[in-house]
C-alpha cells in the first residue's frame, strides 16, 4: 500500500461505522487492512455481547476472538466496561443481581450460556484471578488441594500431592513454600499469596484464566514475578489479563483490545497498538491525552 | 468517566519536554543551515576564510547532537512513550543523526575549499564554482523545506519532497566521466577535477540526508515506514 493508504483506509471504515451509529468492529478493520484476525486458533469466541446492569449497559455490542495460548490484554478508562466483560467468560456476571447478559459466548465452539452448560466446571475449565490476593483461611497446602478434589482430579494422596507440587512449582512458588505447606496461605507475602491464588486456578486444569488487575496490590518486584509467571502460563493456558498499567500490557501481552464507554474500540496485535494504533481513541488513551 | 479528546498529554510536563524536544532539533538545524550559508559566501567570495568558519562550525553542532540525544534518552526513560509519542522521539532521533551527517559534508566541502578553491572556469565553459553554489542554494531551501515539514508535523510535503527529485540532477558517474576525459585531453588539471569530484559528492550525500529527514517525518505522522522504497 502506498503511504497513507493504510490509515485512510482505515479512517473509512471507522468513519462509516460511526455515521451507522456504531463503533468499528475490530474484525472489519483487521480485514480492511488485510491483515489475519488471529494467527493462532480461537480459545472463547464473542459475538454481539451486551451487558446490562438493570437499565444501565455496560457493554455495547462486542465481539472478539481471543487466540488460544496468548495472553490477550483488555485496557481502557474506569467504567470502560473491561472487567465486566472479562466476567462474562465464566459467567461470574451471574452472580450480581440485575446483570443480563445477551449475545453469544462460545467457549472451544460450547455455548456457555446454553442451558446443558453447568456453570460450576465451566469456571474449572475458565479459572479466574482476582485484583486482591483471596487464598482461603487454609493451609497452603489445602489451598492447592480443594479444587482438585472438589472436581475428583487426584485418585489418591499421592496424586493430590503431585499435582499440589507441580501447581505450585508451574507458579514460581515451590521453592519459597515446599517446606511449609501446612503453613496458613493467608501468612504469605501479598505477591505470593497472588501466586498462590494462580496455582489454586491452575491445580484445576482450566483452559482458559482470567486475570481482573491481579498486580494492582503489589509491589514492583511481586508484580514482576508474576509477570514472569504469566509469560511462562501462556505457553499452557490462554490468558485474559484486565490491566490499567498500560506498560503491563505492553509486556506481558501479544494482543491487546482497547475499550471506551463500553464498547471495543480496537484489538490489534500489542506492538501495533502501542506503536501506531488505528483508532484515535486508542492513541490518546495510551498517550495520556484524555480531557 | 472520560470522554473527550485532548490536544495535550494529561502530564503537561511530558507536552513541555516535547516542545523542547522539538526545539532544540530545530536550533540544530538552523546550525547546519547557517554553515550551508557561510559555505556560499566562500564560494562567493573565494574565502578560505569563511571556509575555516564551517570547520571550525562542525564542534558546536556535535555538541548539539550529544545534547539532543541524551535529553531523548531522558525522555524515554522518564516518560516511556508510546503510539505517536514513541514514533515522534525515534523519527526525532534519527533526524538528529541526519543533521550530524548533514553538518559532516559541508565541513568535507569546507575542507575541499581550505586546500583548492574551486576553480571559476571548467573545460566544459561552465563554472564549477557557479555549479556548487548554485547546488547549494537548492540544498539550503531543501533543508528550509524539511525542517519545515517537522516543525509542521506535515507528511503531505514530505511525501512530495521524497518523490520529488533534485531539478538539477547530481549524476556524479556522468560527471567523473566527463571530467576524466577533460583530465586525458590535458583541458582540466587533475586535482582541480578531483576537489570538484569530492564536493559534488558531498552535495549528493548532502541531499539524500535531508530525503531522509522527509522519509523520518512521514514515519512519525502516519507510522509508514518508508525507507528503502
Amino acid at each position: 500500500m502506498a503511504i497513507g493508504d493504510r490509515r485512510a483506509l482505515f479512517q473509512s471504515v471507522v468513519e462509516t461505522a460511526l455515521a451507522a451509529g456504531d463503533t468499528a468492529q475490530p474484525e472489519v478493520v483487521e480485514s480492511a487492512l488485510g491483515t489475519p484476525f488471529l494467527e493462532r486458533k480461537v480459545s472463547l469466541r464473542a459475538r454481539n455481547v451486551n451487558v446490562f446492569y438493570g437499565e444501565k449497559q455496560a457493554i455495547k455490542d462486542v465481539s472478539i476472538d481471543i487466540g488460544k495460548r496468548q495472553v490477550t490484554a483488555f485496557i481502557g478508562p474506569s467504567g470502560c466496561g473491561k472487567s465486566t466483560f472479562l466476567r462474562c467468560f465464566n459467567r461470574m456476571n451471574d452472580t450480581i443481581e440485575g446483570c443480563r447478559v445477551e449475545g453469544e459466548i462460545l467457549l472451544d465452539d460450547e455455548d456457555i450460556h446454553a442451558p446443558e452448560m453447568d456453570v460450576v466446571p465451566l469456571r474449572a475449565r475458565v479459572g479466574m484471578v482476582f485484583q486482591k490476593p483471596n487464598p482461603f483461611p487454609k493451609s497452603i497446602y489445602e489451598n492447592i488441594a480443594y479444587g482438585p478434589r472438589l472436581h475428583g482430579l487426584a485418585a489418591s494422596r499421592a496424586d493430590l500431592d503431585e499435582l499440589v507440587e507441580n501447581s505450585l512449582r508451574r507458579a514460581g512458588l515451590w521453592d519459597e513454600v515446599k517446606d511449609r505447606l501446612d503453613a496458613p496461605g493467608t501468612g504469605l507475602s501479598g505477591g505470593q499469596q497472588q501466586r498462590l491464588c494462580i496455582a489454586r486456578a491452575i491445580a484445576i486444569h482450566p483452559e482458559v484464566i482470567l486475570m481482573d488487575e491481579p498486580c494492582s496490590a503489589l509491589d514492583p518486584i511481586a508484580t514482576a514475578r508474576v509477570e514472569e509467571l504469566i509469560d511462562e502460563l501462556r505457553e499452557r493456558y490462554t490468558i485474559i489479563i484486565v490491566t490499567h498499567s498500560m506498560q503491563q500490557a505492553a509486556r506481558v501481552s501479544q494482543r491487546t483490545a482497547y475499550f471506551h464507554m463500553g464498547r471495543l474500540v480496537e484489538v490489534d496485535k500489542t506492538e501495533r497498538i502501542f506503536t501506531n494504533p488505528a483508532h484515535e481513541l486508542t492513541e490518546a488513551y495510551i498517550t495520556g491525552r484524555f480531557g | 468517566m472520560y470522554g473527550t479528546l485532548s490536544n495535550g498529554h494529561i502530564l503537561s510536563g511530558f507536552d513541555k519536554d516535547m516542545r523542547k524536544l522539538r526545539k532544540r532539533v530545530l536550533k540544530m538545524g538552523g546550525m547546519v543551515r547557517d554553515q550551508m550559508e557561510r559555505l556560499q559566501l566562500a564560494l562567493g567570495h573565494d574565502s578560505t576564510e569563511q571556509a575555516r568558519q564551517v570547520i571550525e562550525g562542525d564542534r558546536p553542532i556535535d555538541s548539539q547532537e550529544v545534547k539532543v540525544d541524551s535529553f531523548i534518552v531522558s525522555l524515554l526513560a522518564r516518560r516511556a512513550p508510546v503510539g505517536r509519542d514513541l514514533r515522534y522521539v525515534v523519527a526525532t532521533s534519527r533526524i538528529v543523526t541526519e543533521l550530524e551527517r548533514l553538518g559532516d559534508e559541508m565541513t568535507q566541502i569546507a575542507r575541499v575549499l581550505c586546500q583548492e578553491p574551486l576553480p571559476e572556469a571548467g573545460c566544459d565553459g561552465h563554472s564549477p564554482r557557479a555549479e556548487v553554489q548554485r547546488l547549494m542554494g537548492h540544498l539550503i531551501v531543501l533543508l528550509d523545506t524539511a525542517l519545515r515539514v517537522y516543525e509542521e508535523d506535515d507528511a503531505r510535503q514530505a511525501e512530495v519532497m521524497v518523490a520529488d527529485e533534485l531539478p538539477e540532477q547530481i549524476d556524479l558517474r556522468d560527471r567523473l566521466k566527463y571530467l576524466v576525459e577533460c583530465v586525458f585531453d590535458n583541458r582540466q588539471d587533475v586535482a582541480e577535477a578531483v576537489n570538484f569530484m569530492l564536493v559534488l559528492r558531498s552535495l549528493d550525500r548532502g541531499k539524500r540526508h535531508i530525503d531522509n529527514i522527509a522519509e523520518h517525518v512521514i514515519y512519525l505522522v502516519t507510522g509508514e515506514d518508508v525507507r528503502h522504497q
